[in-house]
């Protein structure tokens, strides 16, 4: 038994490392005849974010992110077979795919930007 | 040893909140213009910030959740973009407000113009956080805040007035100009329960991996380190109020309202004054840029952490560098910083119901704190002076607006 607005959606999920990816944006349920709707996957993105506060505005920043960045802007999905519970987190298989969707904009500005700085890849130990 | 990195993660949250921009220009200004009557207000605030540090605290040792994580979680993202948007426009206008308190301290050691100073410091802020881990800051921070003691020590040196001063500590009316009191008293409640201070304790906390034996520390440095630098406030404001006031100076005037520690430390006062504000609007701004990165961190959900390399965490990197970058906008514009600080701290104080309401239903919730949710004394507590403050800047900001 799970209530999927408590327990599920916007919990923080962690790839097999244990590091950060995202939390859960939104929650993608299936609906067959006759049967009670099921969980069919977990979808983790900016534009699912923006789609719960309001509709309209997602679907235009979504074209103009498309039109003046060239970059499709799509939620990444995850099947329920990938994950389990970590204490209050979510721990999720992360294919090499979907993580270099979800750490784009991230990589970009690492290898681009702050690794090019004085100071950006060294410095700090835990 | 951990529990010598607990108070100073106390008192570095204490420097950061009393002994910025906010604070000891609220006090000058108040001492200056009533004297210890405003004495109350940080009183009070004092006690509303130090309920919600041991909250947020205990929020992290028992759940391992942030404020903002649990916000999220427990409202979801569809309410909890509100407390957010107001949060992050309430961290850039205090951030702008100590790059401008900062630049202003290096004005009265040169004498030069404090729109020069704003660019290199904004750069020394972003190097800090760029370069040092979070236990680099927190400890010299923390360290360097003790020289803001000066005060403390001026204030005794001077020898108030005590039974006015336990006067001043009782909430009452003023004799005069009833608007100016009602605006310095929501600036001094505003410095004082900042909503970073509270915001970046949860995280500083859940980042040094507080546990439940922890509870009991987290209660004594809430109220160790905010009396810490209640007393700081407090000092300030007397000083003010001995020095300034009897000579007609006014608070807005800082390059006279600097000398006030002259008086009782003699050549090294005005040394003292300037670097006070200094340390204590840099610690602050520290705080602050880290608090834009860590709030928009935990919302998304991305890793946060100041102790790894900005390119291992290059978004987090990112947030406090664009908050320090828009927070340079106003004192390069030459808005003064005094008048900045003012309304920064106004604005906060009209905000604070949408950012303390949901924190106080997260933790009467038993799924996140267990067994360890708000008593009632908590809760009426931080209810009243939240909405105390709230309903004090409704009706103080128009009147002030009007009274210019």
């Amino acid at each position: 038994m799970m209530d999927l607005a408590r327990d599920l959606l916007d919990v923080q999920l962690l790839d097999p490392r244990q590091r950060p990816i995202g939390r859960v944006d939104g929650i993608l349920l299936e609906v067959r005849p006759g049967q009670p709707p099921s969980v069919a996957a977990l979808e983790v993105g900016a534009l699912t974010l923006l789609r719960r506060v309001n509709r309209p505005l997602a679907r235009w920043v979504h074209r103009a992110v498309l039109r003046w960045l060239g970059v499709s802007w799509r939620p990444v999905r995850f099947r329920l077979e990938h994950w389990g519970r970590v204490g209050v987190d979510i721990e999720i298989k992360v294919g090499e795919r979907a993580e270099r969707r979800l750490l784009r904009f991230e990589r970009w500005l690492s290898t681009k930007i702050v690794r090019r700085l004085p100071g950006g890849t060294k410095g700090k130990k835990q | 040893m951990k529990n010598l990195t607990k108070i100073g993660l106390g008192i570095l949250t204490s420097v950061g909140g009393y002994l910025e921009v906010g604070s000891m220009g609220t006090a000058i200004q108040a001492g200056a213009a009533f004297r210890y009557e405003l004495l109350w207000a940080i009183a009070l605030g004092t006690v509303g910030i130090a309920f919600l540090v041991e909250m947020t605290g205990r929020l992290a040792a028992v759940s391992h959740h942030s404020v903002v994580a649990a916000v999220r979680k427990r409202f979801g993202f569809r309410f909890q973009v509100w407390p957010l948007l107001s949060q992050i426009l309430v961290d850039l206008l205090v951030l702008a407000s100590e790059v401008g308190g900062a630049s202003l301290a290096l004005e009265l050691a040169t004498g030069y113009s404090f729109r020069l100073f704003v660019i290199p410091v904004a750069v020394l802020i972003w190097a800090l956080l760029w370069f040092a881990t979070f236990g680099a800051i927190e400890h010299s921070v923390a360290v360097l805040g003790l020289v803001t003691l000066s005060f403390s020590v001026a204030a005794w040196w001077l020898g108030p007035d005590w039974t006015a001063v336990r006067h001043g500590l009782v909430p009452h009316r003023p004799a005069t100009d009833a608007a100016q009191y009602a605006y310095l008293a929501v600036g001094i409640l505003g410095a004082t329960i900042s909503p970073y201070l509270f915001s970046f304790y949860s995280s500083g906390a859940v980042e040094e991996e507080w546990r439940k034996e922890d509870l009991m520390p987290n209660r004594i440095v809430a109220a160790l380190g905010m009396a810490f630098g209640s007393l700081v406030a407090m000092s300030v404001m007397v000083v003010a109020a001995m020095v300034l006031a009897p000579r007609g100076i006014e608070g807005e005037m800082y390059q006279q309202a600097a000398t006030m520690l002259s008086l009782p430390l003699a050549h090294w006062g005005f040394r003292l004054f300037w670097l006070s504000l200094f340390i204590g609007c840099v610690g602050a701004a520290l705080e602050l840029a880290l608090d834009v990165s860590y709030i928009v961190g935990q919302t998304f959900g991305w890793a946060w952490s100041e102790n790894q390399p900005p390119a291992e965490e290059a978004r987090f990197a990112l947030g406090y560098s664009l908050a320090i970058g828009v927070a340079t906008t106003p004192s390069i514009l030459g808005i003064d910083p005094l008048k900045l600080t003012m309304f920064s701290m106004a604005v906060t104080v009209v905000v604070l119901p949408i950012l303390i309401g949901p924190l106080l239903v997260v933790m009467n919730d038993a799924e996140y704190l267990e067994q360890y949710t708000n008593g009632w004394i908590t809760n009426l507590a931080v209810t009243t002076i939240v909405l105390l403050a709230f309903v004090l800047a409704v009706l103080a900001i128009p009147l002030q607006l009007m009274a210019q």
